[in-house]
């Protein structure tokens, strides 16, 4: 369930940073921290989007990094990253995001449960916009206590 | 008829896709239209009749025949538009 991934010490609310490298490298900071992923699977997202693109830009102003779980994923986890100012992801301007959500999954199923309620948070333009305006660590608690309701 | 959404690595955003694709097609009363979703690899010509992605993956399909390209995988407007053509293109709506 996203509410049990999604928790107060996975969450981040961080005003500025300088690279869409650091922001990954800062948005997986929790699951490097709680033991779900080693450094190697940070480097696997980042490289994921070298090769294959920003993709992981899924709509306006979020991404998913995310990667294959081969590397450096010892359980699954999600943590939410979010900037007040955008970064731009691959250096283009056109890809510019301010919530990353970090995935890692152990195998393509387990994860889909907390993912389905994500893609439905995120598909729905209204609760993108919330979720866009949240400034707190609570605020971004209730809308995700919604969405697993 | 097989929907295949793909992705880099068929974990994340090719299964959101499916899933919007799925609440699609039963609106549109099409739900006997299969859907998944696999990474770049496993798209292959033959493993479905249309592919959906985004447009940075969609630019690695060229090989593939019947590529919908979408410009923002989650706006399921445009989902939407994009496969009710192609239904109606096959006569399946």
């Amino acid at each position: 369930m996203l509410k049990d991934l999604l928790i107060e010490a996975t969450i981040q609310l961080v005003d500025h940073v300088s690279h869409w490298e650091e922001a990954i490298w800062l948005g997986a900071q929790p699951l490097l921290e709680n033991g779900s992923i080693e450094a190697s699977y940070v480097e696997a997202m980042i490289a994921n989007v070298k090769t294959h693109g920003p993709y992981i830009v899924i709509c306006p102003m979020i991404a998913i990094p995310h990667a294959e779980n081969k590397v450096g994923v010892l359980k699954m986890g999600m943590s939410f990253l979010k900037l007040k100012e955008p970064v731009n992801v691959l250096d283009d301007p056109e890809k510019a995001v301010k919530i990353l959500i970090t995935l890692a999954a152990t195998d393509n199923k387990t994860h889909l449960k907390a993912l389905a309620q994500l893609s439905n948070l995120l598909s729905d333009s209204y609760s993108r916009e919330e979720l866009m305006a949240c400034s707190t660590t609570q605020e971004v608690l209730k809308m995700l206590e919604k969405v697993s309701e | 008829m097989k929907i295949l959404a793909v992705c880099g690595t068929g974990l994340g955003s090719s299964f959101m896709v499916e899933m919007n694709i799925k609440s699609i097609l039963k609106e549109l009363g099409a739900e006997r239209v299969e859907v998944e979703h696999s990474d770049l690899g496993a798209a292959t010509p033959g493993a479905a009749d249309i592919f959906i992605a985004g447009r940075d993956i969609a630019m690695a399909m060229k090989h593939l025949d019947h590529v919908v390209e979408l410009n923002n995988l989650l706006d399921k407007k445009e989902l939407k538009e994009k496969i009710s053509a192609v239904l109606k293109e096959r006569n399946i709506i």
